[in-house]
């Protein structure tokens, strides 16, 4: 691809985002700094999927975000790496040109993230465009995208506006924006929140297939605990701006080492729980 | 199952139906929005029949668009139905005036799911949970109403000292709190609380279930809880009524719904839960994939994408 700082493609396996010390500060209602993240170590292989997960508050959306230095008004520090190069002072020329062909994101309300008065497609075709490819390729390579993605079918002529898709389907729009210009990284800031259990399952297994097809790594960013165990392989739990622990999945369900672990697995209502038998006025439903 | 045979069920799985009226009933409820440009009514509450005993957790669910949200309205008379009618306890609630629509106004309180949108900022924390009492207990002096809402916001669990405090001050689960500590203040018979924990971390929101459960133990307190998480209702609730498209297309207790669902619907929605544990979870989308597959892009139980 032209005009993008295309790194040497890493084998899977060798670190692809490296976070160190990372600290974020943000401005309060009283405009003082406030830490929020509390020196994260994070780190993400080469195709890997790992989960960031936490309560609201806990620092897992500014740790995401940091990475690509999406608050203008926040102050990090330590060290972010993607493929052994430092993003943190990176100049905004070169981190513009990093946001979308190597570091892909997915945001959680897809009706905000997409401009409502462009077409889906052209959406699609300016992540391209912006990376220096020519407008024909790119609007031909934004349609392969959202028919494998199957978006393509549903647009009224082929092409249309965002308002005229579902909610299922606008979240598909945002993942074909994350992933056109192949990027070896996907944020994914709760991506399927928003969204119906089904249509949910719908986008997780299209996210899931593309990613892998692509060898892309994905740092799931999520609160539910049950997606967390079906999509990714390894996950680390924030709270309050900090790690508390790291694990591959099998093991943080199984054994979570940290207290807060376990009791956030313990909380969660679980649709597969064994619960008491229904008090005795329940019983004998005629179905 | 037609909604006739959903009524029969479910009036059938209490052992006192028949006996004891319920304290709340939907009875062929139908609600349209206005028609616009020449598009026909879109029926978002049609022919729905559901009864909510006397201290009981009944849980509504279904996806959104499905219907839940305006049952929820019509049930506490924020809008009228078009077709049908509820009852609160055998009476036509679109007929009660005067102290009889009082009574019913008190005995059924609404827990919205926005605790930031459903208390007013410019209202103390007394002067959100102390309104209800100066509107349904008059003779109440100030000093009387102050107790009582320092008594129920202890119940929910957050200090006297508080009362002074605006909502700003709160944390979301803290306000859902607050509000739930506004509607039982008035120790109403009925709760009708729409999507009260989905705005809720999960700690938090097993603390807000934990308080709906101990009131419903130690008062008697009907519990009418609306949910799109499947886990979450079936962790807290008796009974079960699923919606979709404005209907209920199955009902029973939770046993039964979540244990043997009928409906193809409750199926294909049951199926499509995560489940949090890695081995299991992984079987089911494993097994949710090939039913895709095998099937085609629409899972059964109707179309997920038609718009």
């Amino acid at each position: 691809m032209t005009g993008t700082v295309q790194a040497p493609a890493g084998r899977a396996g060798d670190p692809l985002l490296e976070l160190r010390g990372l600290t974020v500060d943000l401005p309060g209602p009283d405009e003082e700094l406030r830490r929020v993240v509390h020196g994260l170590d994070l780190t993400v292989a080469v195709g890997e999927r790992v989960a960031l997960v936490g309560e609201s508050g806990s620092g897992k959306s500014v740790s995401a975000a940091a990475v690509l230095q999406l608050m203008p008004e926040a102050e990090l520090g330590g060290s972010v790496r993607l493929n052994g190069r430092e993003l943190l002072g990176m100049p905004g020329k070169q981190l513009r040109r990093l946001r979308g062909a190597e570091v892909g994101m997915i945001f959680q309300d897809p009706l905000t993230a997409l401009d409502p008065v462009i077409r889906v497609v052209d959406q699609v075709a300016e992540v391209l465009i912006v990376h220096g490819t020519r407008k024909k390729a790119a609007m031909e390579e934004a349609r392969a995208v959202l028919d494998r993605l199957g978006v393509l079918a549903r647009l009224p002529r082929g092409d249309g506006y965002p308002h005229e898709l579902s909610g299922g389907m606008r979240q598909r729009v945002g993942i074909a924006m994350a992933v056109v210009a192949g990027p070896k990284l996907l944020l994914a800031d709760e991506p399927t929140t928003a969204l119906d259990v089904r249509v949910q399952e719908q986008v997780l297994t299209l996210l899931d297939d593309l990613t892998r097809e692509r060898g892309t790594a994905v740092l799931l960013i999520t609160h539910d605990l049950g997606i967390v165990a079906g999509f990714s392989e390894r996950v680390a739990v924030m709270r309050e701006g900090a790690l508390v622990e790291t694990a591959d999945v099998d093991t943080l369900f199984a054994a979570p080492s940290s207290d807060y672990t376990a009791q956030l697995l313990a909380t969660v209502p679980r649709i597969d729980a064994v619960l008491p038998d229904q008090t005795s006025d329940q019983t004998g439903v005629p179905q | 199952m037609s909604s006739d045979e959903t009524a029969t069920a479910v009036a059938e799985s209490r052992p006192d139906a028949g006996t004891a009226p319920p304290l709340l009933a939907a009875e062929d409820l139908g609600y349209c929005h206005t028609a616009v440009k020449g598009n026909s009514a879109t029926w978002a509450v049609d022919a729905v029949h559901l009864e909510l005993h006397p201290g009981e957790v009944l849980g509504v669910v279904g996806e959104s668009g499905s219907g839940k949200s305006t049952l929820a309205r019509l049930l506490v008379r924020l809008i009228r139905p078009k077709v049908g009618r509820v009852t609160f306890r055998g009476a036509d609630i679109a007929t009660l005036s005067g102290a009889g629509l009082q009574q019913y106004r008190r005995s059924v309180q609404m827990v919205f799911q926005d605790p930031y949108s459903s208390l007013n900022p410019r209202m103390t924390v007394e002067e959100i949970i102390g309104e209800g009492l100066a509107v349904h207990e008059p003779d109440l002096d100030a000093a009387g109403r102050r107790a009582r809402s320092a008594a129920a916001l202890a119940e929910v669990g957050l200090p006297a000292d508080t009362l002074a405090c605006y909502p700003r001050a709160f944390s979301g689960g803290q306000r859902q709190r607050i509000a739930i500590a506004r509607a039982l203040v008035l120790r109403p018979a009925a709760l009708i609380c729409d999507e009260p924990v989905s705005a809720l971390d999960v700690s938090v929101q097993a603390q807000v279930i934990e308080l709906l459960r101990e009131n419903q133990r130690r008062y008697g307190l009907a519990v009418l809880f609306i949910a799109h998480d499947l886990s979450v209702v079936r962790s807290l609730c008796q009974r079960v009524a699923v919606m979709h498209e404005g209907r209920i297309v199955e009902s029973g207790s939770r046993d039964a719904v979540y244990g043997a669902p009928q409906a193809d619907y409750t199926r294909s929605l049951l199926a499509a839960v995560p489940i949090p544990d890695p081995p299991r979870e992984r079987a089911r989308r494993a097994a949710a994939r090939a039913a895709l597959a095998a099937s085609g892009p629409q899972p059964a139980g109707g179309a997920v994408e038609d718009r």
